[in-house]
């Protein structure tokens, strides 16, 4: 007899849930660590915060898959231009492109604005761009900095895409995203040279453009031209012909003036300025060698013991936003190698420093600011008598007004 | 290559968290061999991310939306990628499955019918406890397309599981 009584969903997946696990386990914590370790040193970071970019994926189809390019308008889902399909050339090879170009072999240039940190070296921080306006009541945050200088699996700095990104990482707020590509070609060229200079993959060996747009999940993407930015082309881009924005959201693509192109990822943005926001930030954005002023400068460290910069990121107010919270995260490499062992200073204004981190760690309050060295003393002593302690010492506070700050990270080292 | 020492935070934030994490990968899929596949994915991201994402106000929304990313990748593959090697840790994989096989079979079966994103939106709004508002953030869609997604989700459930016999909860 068929027997239903108060079906309740929550009850009954948590029944399902709990009485069909097994015993044992496959899930391994430690091997997750080295494996995300390696992940993290690739700078696949971008990609695995938000899935991966759309700009990244969209790259991706369109080495092999067929574009279409609609007439130009300037906003995403206006126009009524019947479609054009071109079909963008495999990567491997130069090849003739949509505006019959040849894709040289050596597309990648490299970006501007990001020095290799060196060991036991002064360092200044610098980024190849920035954001300019922001709608600061939208977006409180901006977050930015190069992600991971690590170049123990030889990708290569340069070769990825530089990203910054507007809205708090961790809320669930609208986020703008920004992504620099050191290639020196043109839409839809951008996506042909895509793969072979940013390093960009899916993971999964895909084989062929059915593939490709399942995995993705976005067909074919359309192209369609928006308004020039500072005298150079730009695109929306969408995997609707009718250039309506779905899944990750908005994405506009425009040249720069050094000859890179730039990608805008926004997701939660309202949809009645959507376009006008994004072209406005496009517009805005400063490109070149920027200084990326940090809250605190290492001081005075001998070079004996070969610190390297290894990660660098800022959060700071967006300018016209009410957010007065700010941190940032500097992290730093000792040996060489596979050798190599790290440690992160983690800085917070003095009221505001989480209590999750460095449990235990040395810290330290300076100037409005908390400073913790976050690491494994013992391993960190290997190589630098006193360990962490020995290096927040050298750590100066600059306080929490970015005003006060500086771009040279590591200074006076001897 | 000298292995990388794992963050002692990270070890324990999961020692804690693994289970959890499993069992929602494990609602999503409807397979414990995908689960825990799912589970290591995002156990692996979430530690590439670790200098950032230690200090986060909600961590255990960040790991699920982690995994529910890797789901709905995954449900975009035409291939499943392990990334756990099956002979690693010398399972069992029939161990302990002494449950209400009927009930549960039934529930998955009908869970298994729905869409990947209705099963998603389900899962996360029921197992997870999210609201309409979080729920639609951490899909990346509209209030209105979880309320949707919600009500045909549950209907199809009740439907299936009327069909199937009922479930008793």
């Amino acid at each position: 007899m068929n027997e239903r009584v108060n079906y309740d969903p929550t009850a009954a997946l948590e029944a399902l849930a709990h009485e069909g696990e097994p015993s044992t386990s496959r899930l391994d914590v430690l091997r997750a660590a080295q494996d995300g370790y390696r992940l993290r040193a690739r700078r696949r970071i971008v990609r695995m915060l938000t899935g991966f970019t759309a700009a990244g994926a969209l790259a991706a189809v369109a080495v092999l898959v067929p574009v279409h390019i609609e007439g130009a308008t300037a906003g995403p889902a206006g126009g009524n231009a019947s479609p054009t399909t071109i079909t963008a050339p495999m990567s491997s090879a130069p090849a003739p492109t949509a505006s019959g170009l040849f894709v040289p072999d050596d597309a990648c240039q490299p970006l501007v604005g990001i020095l290799a940190p060196k060991p036991g070296q002064d360092y200044t921080m610098r980024v190849p761009a920035e954001f300019g306006w922001l709608p600061g009541d939208v977006v409180p945050d901006v977050n930015q900095g190069p992600l991971d200088y690590n170049d123990e699996y030889n990708t290569g700095y340069n070769e990825d895409a530089y990203s910054a990104y507007a809205g708090s990482l961790s809320g669930s707020g609208p986020l703008i995203n920004l992504y620099l590509y050191a290639t020196p070609v043109g839409v839809p060229e951008l996506f042909v040279a895509g793969t072979g200079c940013n390093g960009l993959d899916q993971g999964g060996g895909v084989a062929n453009s059915d593939e490709l747009a399942s995995v993705l999940g976005y067909g074919t993407p359309y192209l369609k031209p928006g308004p020039d930015i500072a005298g150079r082309p730009s695109y929306w881009i969408s995997s609707k012909p009718n250039m309506e924005f779905v899944g990750s959201g908005a994405v506009f693509t425009f040249e720069t003036a050094d000859d890179h192109w730039a990608v805008l990822q926004a997701t939660g943005l309202n949809s009645t300025n959507l376009a006008e926001t994004l072209v406005h930030v496009a517009a805005t954005l400063k490109i070149g060698d920027l200084d990326l002023p940090a809250p605190i400068q290492i001081v005075g460290l001998p070079k004996a013991i070969g610190m390297q910069i290894a990660q660098t990121y800022t959060d700071t107010p967006t300018p016209g936003g009410d957010q007065t919270a700010l941190d940032a995260f500097i992290g730093a490499s000792f040996g060489s190698g596979s050798d190599s062992v790290r440690m992160n200073f983690a800085v917070y204004p003095t009221d505001e420093f989480p209590a999750s981190i460095a449990k235990g760690g040395p810290c330290k309050e300076s100037n409005g600011l908390k400073i913790c060295a976050v690491g494994s003393n013992s391993e960190i002593e290997r190589y630098v008598p006193g360990g962490l302690p020995y290096l927040l010492n050298h750590v100066v506070s600059l306080g929490p007004d970015p005003a006060n700050w500086s771009p040279d990270l590591v200074v006076d080292s001897h | 290559m000298a292995p990388h020492i794992p963050d002692e935070d990270f070890v324990e934030y999961m020692s804690l968290r693994a289970l959890w994490l499993r069992r929602v990968a494990y609602l999503l899929c409807q397979d414990w061999d995908q689960a825990d596949d799912l589970a290591q994915s995002a156990m692996t991201r979430l530690y590439a991310q670790w200098p950032r994402a230690r200090s986060f106000d909600n961590l255990d929304g960040y790991l699920r939306r982690i995994v529910v990313n890797c789901f709905l990748d995954e449900t975009r593959r035409p291939w499943w990628r392990r990334v756990v090697s099956h002979d690693a840790a010398g399972l069992d994989p029939l161990a302990a499955r002494e449950f209400d096989l009927d009930a549960a079979l039934d529930l998955r079966k009908a869970l298994d019918a729905l869409p990947p994103r209705q099963r998603a939106t389900i899962v996360l709004r029921y197992y997870c406890d999210l609201s309409v508002e979080q729920t639609a953030t951490e899909l990346h869609c509209s209030q209105g397309t979880v309320k949707s997604n919600t009500a045909r989700g549950l209907s199809a459930l009740r439907t299936l599981l009327d069909a199937q016999g009922g479930v008793r909860a």
